[in-house]
């Protein structure tokens, strides 16, 4: 049966396109650039705490407000304009139909809005930049009364007030609340309505799943927030007093809500980059991965936890001691699920044959370094610690260690695993290799030492300690300054990414080198690369689960799930 | 009515879906959900404050209870639909327990205007 | 590809897609307005002085409301029952009531606003002076912001209505109906938790 041939215009084929993999594609684009942005901001205030009141190669002089402006959209960035489109977005659109055997989303219409509404959202908050009074700067977490008209922004202009930089930032959050809304309806209903024939929900690759759920996660978790964001740009905006103490309000709801969705999109970020670490190591162990179904039950405790923990970010903020026992009890729990996945993953690499290729080399690194992560993690979990280093660089550190392996080794991985496939061409592995060793390297120079510095009481709020003459900071500026120097390396060793990305585009197209090249047993690999509008040929029909590796006799040394035959499922026997 | 058959643009219905569910009695299911309005503004005259709170709360649930099953046919759906819909709830729940010592348990004078 | 061979190799599901979807949309509508609802409660509960607010909220207009959201979500089932058997004309005409339902909604709603900002409860009016002691006017904000949002929701099913009325005039998406119909309840089901919220509870 022939697939559409006819020739579509380039607008209609690359810009504004319904194919899940193009919109895949643009939602990874986007988070690149984005992260560009990100880590330029980085740059200029990683370089003001090591040199406190020089003028910044490449920007100037930084003032102690663009200060707080830029780290706060640091934060916002990094998690809302690359996290999310990198890992749920962009891995979602280009993964789920083709793994699960269909052409496309089941409302591909929607998921092009979904995309748009985005890119507006990016532009919104870029423009936030440029308005009277500057970006937002009361920290990402936009706590009243930074951010409800009060201290920063203050302005009774109706329109003035909603051109600010507290008012955009909150429209562009919302609106990227709506584009992931829509590009989650549209992955859970793909999984649950599209499934190719034979595709029972157990024989689903672990990323299908671990993406679905992050989505539910997401929806279910994100109305308070929406709501309260609501309330907040009212406050902001025409003056109610929804959060204002003096008003009958309280400032300790928006905390609530906030960490309410803030919390689970922890896990909205983790799940899908756990996912993807669940597709490579058993291609690269060459064997099944151990414990399917627990992995995946696992999950889905994690998912329940997943709302019951808020409130472990506002330990010192005046919470009810009891419920901070509570919170607590439940944070260290919803380690157990999680230690049960990486361990599921150790057990797969137990005993395998294991080939360090580039995908498996960022796999590995992401294992060791959340790790570090997941272990200061507990610490901070147990309330009796973290009000000793609450907002310190210890917290800092600690998210850091979290969320760079989790977004972007995440995301390197799938990058030069799924590479070959969704663009018919191939990445240079050498240059894989350096681009992660530098980046492996520079990371853990420039956050590990921070860890001490946290330790001692930097407090991560403040841009410049010269003007507290009682505090003696120089026992420290040697760390900030390595961890400065490697945060500069950190970003110019993506160049390498770069320039091995551009490089292999202009290569020409393989499709046979890149048809299977790691030998996996997952449906994407059966299809053409880079696989056609509509994705099959041929509808495929899927006879068993997706990690049937080392099967003696066999050609690739696995069963593809798409071949007539027996079914082990020997995931099943766990 | 099974007798339209998908076919390109003409669509009707583009699944199976017509013989999909049945439909409630659909009058019967009003009168009830008008019944139960006026019981909830009586019962605010007839019992003392507490019992008419939790009867206006209880016919409130009711009614949307008949709202959810007859008229969007959540009866007919299969039961995770159901689950989905009360993990929503619980998850509102989970919020409201969690923040009530913050918020609720407090009570903090009120200012005067400035 | 054909859509026959879609059928037969997809997997085969009980919900239609569109159904699935706004289920979950309506799912993630409900935490939406549970959280606002939430918040609400948690001052109600806070402030027993509210209930001196509350008694300047107009129970008979609400109460129509109430029966009027309650028939439209009735004519539009009726709609829904019509279309499945593609009686266009009768479908149309149900619809034609439900989108008038929405209409004489959104009038009360103006008109109960109206009086209660002559009164002088406003969105962002001050502390009230009541029977000596000072009670925070924050019931009005929620007031507003729940009932304000409830209202756009209202225009928006609306607005959804029409259009899956130019469409099925054509003779095409009458599945839609269903879909615009569960919407429309959604919303309905929102106000029978606020009319108590509210109105009610003094």
């Amino acid at each position: 049966m022939e697939m559409s041939t006819h020739q579509q215009s380039f607008w209609n084929k690359y810009i504004f396109s319904t194919d899940h993999k193009v919109i895949g594609m643009q939602y990874s684009i986007m988070g690149i650039i984005m992260a560009g942005v990100g880590g330029f901001l980085a740059y200029i205030f990683r370089y003001n705490l090591a040199y406190p009141g020089q003028s910044i190669p490449l920007f100037g002089h930084l003032a102690p407000l663009q200060y707080n402006a830029f780290v706060t959209c640091h934060g916002m960035i990094m998690v809302f304009w690359v996290g999310m489109p990198i890992l749920l977005s962009g891995l979602g659109n280009l993964l789920i139909p083709i793994m699960i055997g269909t052409d496309d989303m089941a409302f591909p219409t929607v998921n092009m809005l979904s995309f748009w509404i985005f890119f507006v959202s990016a532009l919104v908050l870029l423009t936030s930049f440029f308005v009277p009074g500057g970006a937002f700067g009361g920290g990402w977490t936009m706590y009243p009364p930074f951010s409800a008209g009060g201290y920063l922004n203050r302005n009774p202009d109706f329109f003035k007030a909603l051109f600010s930089g507290t008012s955009l930032m909150i429209l562009a959050v919302a609106l990227e609340f709506v584009a992931m809304l829509m590009g989650g309806i549209n992955f859970v209903v793909t999984t649950i309505n599209k499934r190719a024939k034979g595709m029972t929900a157990f024989r689903m690759p672990i990323v299908v799943w671990f993406l679905n759920i992050a989505s539910l996660i997401f929806m279910f978790s994100v109305g308070p927030l929406v709501a309260g964001a609501f309330m907040l740009l009212l406050d902001n905006v025409v003056g109610t007093g929804f959060y204002d103490p003096n008003r009958g309000g309280d400032p300790i709801l928006w905390e609530h809500l906030f960490w309410f969705f803030g919390h689970p999109e922890v896990y909205v970020l983790l799940l899908p980059a756990l996912g993807v670490l669940a597709e490579i190591l058993p291609v690269f162990a060459r064997k099944p991965l151990f414990a399917y179904k627990p992995i995946i039950y696992l999950a889905l405790v994690s998912a329940v936890l997943s709302v019951l923990v808020w409130a472990h970010h506002q330990f010192v903020s005046g919470i009810d001691p009891r419920m901070a026992t509570f919170f607590s009890i439940g944070t260290i729990l919803i380690s157990i699920p999680f230690a049960g996945i990486f361990l599921s993953f150790m057990a797969t690499l137990w005993g395998g044959s294991i080939r360090m290729t580039v995908p498996m080399m960022w796999a590995i690194g992401f294992i060791a370094l959340f790790l570090i992560g997941g272990l200061t993690g507990l610490f901070l979990g147990s309330n009796t610690f973290d009000i000793y280093a609450h907002d310190t660089y210890f917290v800092v550190t600690h998210f850091h260690y979290t969320l760079f392996p989790d977004v972007f080794f995440g995301f390197f991985a799938a990058v030069y695993f799924w590479f070959p496939k969704f663009t018919g061409k191939t990445l240079n592995a050498a240059l894989g290799k350096l681009h992660f060793w530098c980046t492996f390297f520079f990371f853990n120079g420039t956050w590990f030492l921070l860890f001490f510095n946290g330790l001692h009481g930097q407090h991560r709020r403040i841009n410049d300690y010269s003007s507290f003459s009682l505090i003696n900071m120089e026992p420290y500026m040697t760390f900030e300054k390595i961890s400065t120097i490697c945060a500069i390396l950190l970003i110019l060793s993506q160049f390498i990414f770069l320039y091995n990305l551009f490089t292999s585009l202009a290569k020409t197209k393989n499709p046979e080198l890149t048809k299977n090249p790691w030998h996996s047993a997952t449906l994407e690999w059966t299809a053409d690369s880079p696989p056609p509008h509509g994705n099959f040929k041929v509808y495929p029909e899927v006879y068993r689960g997706p990690y049937e590796y080392s099967v003696p006799g066999e050609v690739d040394d696995c069963y593809a799930q798409n071949v007539p035959g027996p079914s082990f499922e020997n995931n099943e026997n766990l | 009515m099974n007798t339209v058959i998908n076919n390109n643009e003409s669509v009707v219905f583009p699944d199976a879906e017509h013989e999909y569910h049945g439909h409630p009695h659909y009058t019967r299911i009003l009168i009830i959900l008008l019944s139960l309005l006026a019981c909830s503004l009586l019962v605010g005259y007839i019992f003392s404050p507490l019992w008419a709170i939790v009867l206006i709360f209880a016919t409130a649930a009711w009614k949307a209870a008949l709202v959810v099953r007859n008229f969007m046919h959540l009866k007919y759906e299969p039961f995770i639909l159901f689950i989905a819909i009360a993990a929503v709830l619980l998850i509102i729940m989970a919020f409201f327990f969690g923040v009530y010592p913050d918020i609720t348990a407090i009570t903090p004078e009120v200012a005067k205007p400035h | 590809m054909s859509t026959k061979q879609q059928h037969l190799t997809l997997s085969e599901n009980k919900i239609p897609e569109g159904r699935l979807g706004l289920w979950i949309l309506i799912a993630g509508e409900l935490v939406i307005f549970g959280g606002l609802i939430m918040s609400y409660l948690l001052h109600r509960l806070r402030y027993p002085q509210w209930s001196e607010m509350a008694a300047h909220t107009s129970t008979f207009i609400g109460a129509l409301n109430t029966v009027v959201l309650l028939c439209s979500s009735y004519t539009v089932v009726r709609a829904h029952e019509a279309a499945q058997k593609l009686d266009v004309a009768k479908a149309t005409r149900w619809m034609t009531c439900t989108v008038l339902g929405g209409l004489i909604f959104l009038i009360d709603k103006s008109v109960e606003y109206t009086h209660e900002i002559q009164e002088g409860f406003t969105f962002t009016s001050p502390s009230l002076q009541h029977s000596g002691d000072y009670v925070n006017s924050l019931f009005w904000s929620y007031y507003y912001i729940m009932t304000g949002l409830h209202s756009l929701h209202v225009i928006a099913g609306m607005v959804v209505m029409i259009i899956i009325m130019v469409q099925i005039k054509k003779g095409k998406n009458l599945h839609r109906v269903e879909l615009a119909g569960m919407y429309w309840h959604m919303v309905d089901l929102i106000w029978i938790f606020l009319f108590p919220l509210l109105y009610i509870a003094k």
